[in-house]
């Protein structure tokens, strides 16, 4: 019984694996780096953006791992939009073709070292303006601010940093466990331990302990049982 | 102490992995959850923080610091409020961002100022007291390192729970098999290791109930001796000093007491005894409780157990309530009052599947659709063996009995709850998945029973199926909830 058992689990764990983990870490998912504002979830608002104008957002956090700049921007026609990036010793030029469906995703240089408070500017150089989808100033908590041409708009821009923007789940595992060692005291190699623990050390635990069980023992010492009559 | 290490030796290997894999399983949740983003964990972990600083609950209504400053600071610098119910934001994990909450950390007086106002300040303070053991064994960890310990904590509670189930599976079937699925079922449930990993009294109160069960039915099945129903009611007043809505394990007590008279009526020294002890108990904590409480406004618990106003209950109304919850309203039905929210949403989607963190982590709704299927299948499985063993169950008569009424009132007590909300013009229906922890292990009874009734072959296939697919949910589940926070 207890061969049985244990080869009983396994078997339905790959099965049930195949069936239901492999397409989830195998899903693709863009990799953030920092959301410097939200994207909408119950009050969104728009700015818009027309020729010769430039929209910025500021506050925004960038670091090493920083490669793209995930705006909800979209061109109804063909446009153009530069994009530039200040902050103290790090600057970065770019231009982009918005699509006429959000988002808008911008590759960029990383910058060598962590950076609070950049700016980050875009500037439309074609006769079809830009939408950005954003939140409503004062139903965001972030401490970004957007304004066109310098004036403070009514909505906040959402913009997102990302690492990549598109890979498995399975190859993200590094940036996600990197993430989450950050706001933990365990360091990056302990969380790793823990997760290969809380996969094959439980598979394992749980194969031995199905095992034992399954040797049809009695859950109580004898002495102790008072009813009587076998339980099957 | 060699009487200690004895009993040690004597813990089944299987009941030892099972707490082992318990405590893994609540460890990956607490580094899958971002800070503070647990169930109310914001409330419960100022709850904390004012505790062991200060030796005082925060108050409910009044105060103007909610938090700690070391909380606050983490709230602030890890974007924390920006990230509730928005699956696409993420905490702040830059190094700065850290650095600043431990400086906060360290600033003379930043712990102790969360007076108040604080919701959960109504919650009696046993685990919070449990929890600020955790606190203190943390001095220089900082605001994260604090967190962190005090998750681990609920994750020793959940342990505790899986030895309960262990062993009060133990007083229902005769072999082991059927007892490892119902501790594997607390062991690898979903929401059972997310709370587990976060800072909630719900998997204190599991612990608490869980214990209960298992010296109930221990002290039926030998006999009321004072000692233990003296265990029987402590059980039982941990879970009350967690929580309120452990109220219904008052009668359930009651209901324990006077099935042991019954099955033990040949010894009614024993009874008496045993009767006077839970009565001394009961006195005494109840005092112990007004004494706590004296200086307090409001009735017991903080007056959340005061649901509002009583005149508008309708028992007519309230039994096609808990029917549109569990099944289709019928004809000449008045429609159920409140959002939809019925056995799908609370039994099949927020706890056998589950929701996680702030309710906001989602699985698939395949995935809920295929816990449904299966959820259904082995009740009427479970059900099915009963019917076909009656004759086993009346034998056994006060397990059924026990088992039975404690959940009913369980469930009751909820739907009571919930329907006076309702009622009185509350939006929230006051019922979620994780309310239901308390019969953690008597639900796990129902794959076990299935698992007990086979031929010894296909119980052991039936086993091994049920603890591979509870698994593999647990890994899906905690993979979506690391995603969401960190990916």
């Amino acid at each position: 019984m207890r061969r049985l058992a244990v080869v009983t689990f396994l078997v339905a764990v790959v099965a049930l694996g195949l069936w239901k983990l492999l397409p989830f870490w195998s899903a693709q998912t863009p990799v953030v780096d920092s959301t410097p504002v939200v994207s909408p979830v119950t009050s969104y608002g728009d700015v818009r953006v027309r020729d010769g104008e430039t929209v910025c957002v500021s506050g925004v956090k960038l670091s090493p791992r920083s490669r793209f700049l995930r705006f909800l921007a979209s061109s109804i026609r063909p446009a153009k939009v530069r994009l530039a990036i200040r902050s103290d010793g790090y600057r970065f030029r770019g231009s982009a073709s918005p699509p006429q469906q959000p988002p808008l995703t911008i590759p960029i240089t990383a910058p060598r070292s962590e950076i609070a408070g950049a700016t980050v500017c875009l500037s439309v150089r074609s006769r079809a303006p830009l939408t950005l989808l954003g939140i409503p100033r004062g139903r965001t908590f972030s401490d970004s601010d957007t304004t066109v041409n310098g004036t403070a708009t009514a909505v906040n821009a959402t913009l997102t940093v990302l690492e990549d923007p598109g890979s498995s789940r399975a190859s993200s595992l590094p940036a996600t466990i990197r993430h989450a060692s950050a706001l933990s005291p365990l360091p990056v190699w302990m969380t790793w331990v823990t997760l290969v623990l809380a996969s094959a050390g439980v598979l394992a635990a749980l194969a031995l302990g199905l095992g034992q069980s399954a040797e049809n023992l009695p859950t109580r010492r004898q002495g102790n049982v008072k009813e009587s009559g076998p339980d099957r | 102490m060699r009487r200690i290490f004895d009993a040690l030796r004597r813990v089944p290997a299987s009941l030892a992995l099972l707490m082992l894999v318990a405590f893994i399983s609540a460890l990956v949740w607490n580094v899958a959850t971002a800070p503070l983003q647990g169930p109310d964990e914001i409330e419960h972990v100022a709850y904390v923080a004012r505790l062991a600083e200060t030796g005082k609950a925060p108050s409910r209504t009044s105060g103007k610091h909610p938090y700690g400053d070391d909380q606050a600071a983490a709230i602030s610098q890890l974007d924390l409020d920006a990230l509730i119910q928005n699956p696409e934001a993420r905490p702040d994990w830059a190094e700065s961002a850290r650095q600043a909450i431990e400086r906060q950390s360290s600033a003379p007086g930043s712990r102790a100022s969360g007076e108040g106002p604080n919701p959960t300040a109504g919650n009696p303070p046993l685990y919070y007291a449990l929890e600020a053991s955790a606190w203190h064994l943390t001095p220089g960890g900082g605001f994260l390192g604090r967190l962190f310990v005090m998750r681990m904590v609920s994750g020793l509670l959940l342990a505790a729970a899986v030895a309960f189930a262990w062993l009060m599976a133990g007083e229902v079937f005769r072999r082991r098999l059927p007892q490892f699925t119902v501790a594997a079922f607390v062991a690898l449930l979903p929401i059972a290791g997310s709370l587990g990993g976060v800072v909630n009294p719900d998997i204190a109160i599991a612990a608490a109930w869980t214990a209960f069960l298992w010296l109930a039915l221990r002290t039926t099945r030998l006999g009321p001796t004072p000692a233990r129903v003296a265990l029987t009611t402590l059980a039982a007043a941990a879970a009350l000093l967690v929580h309120g809505r452990s109220l219904p394990i008052i009668p359930a007590l009651l209901v324990v007491l006077v099935v042991a008279w019954i099955a033990n009526r040949s010894r009614p020294r024993e009874i008496l005894a045993g009767a006077a002890t839970a009565g001394a108990l009961a006195l005494f904590g109840g005092l112990a409780y007004r004494l706590q409480t004296a200086g307090q406004q409001g009735g017991i618990y903080g007056d959340q157990a005061n649901l509002g106003n009583s005149a508008a209950f309708n028992v007519r109304q309230f039994g096609s309530f808990v029917w549109q919850f569990y099944l289709p309203r019928l004809s000449g039905m008045e429609p159920r009052p409140g959002p939809s929210h019925g056995f799908r949403q609370v039994f099949i989607e927020q706890f056998l599947g589950g929701t996680f963190a702030l309710n906001e982590v989602y699985l698939p709704y395949s995935l809920y659709d295929t816990v449904q299927v299966a959820a259904i299948v082995i009740l009427a499985a479970a059900y099915t063996c009963l019917v076909l063993r009656w004759r086993t169950v009346l034998d056994r008569w006060p397990v059924a009995v026990i088992v039975g009424l404690t959940t009913a009132g369980a469930l009751l007590f909820l739907h009571l709850a919930s329907y006076r909300a309702l009622i009185n013009g509350s939006a929230d229906p006051l019922l979620a998945g994780r309310y239901l922890m308390p019969l953690v292990a008597v639900l796990g009874l129902a794959p076990a029973t299935v698992v007990a009734a086979l031929p010894r072959r296909a119980a052991t296939v039936a086993a091994a199926v049920f603890v591979a697919a509870v698994f593999v949910l647990s890994l899906y589940a905690a993979g979506t909830t690391l995603g969401r926070f960190y990916a």
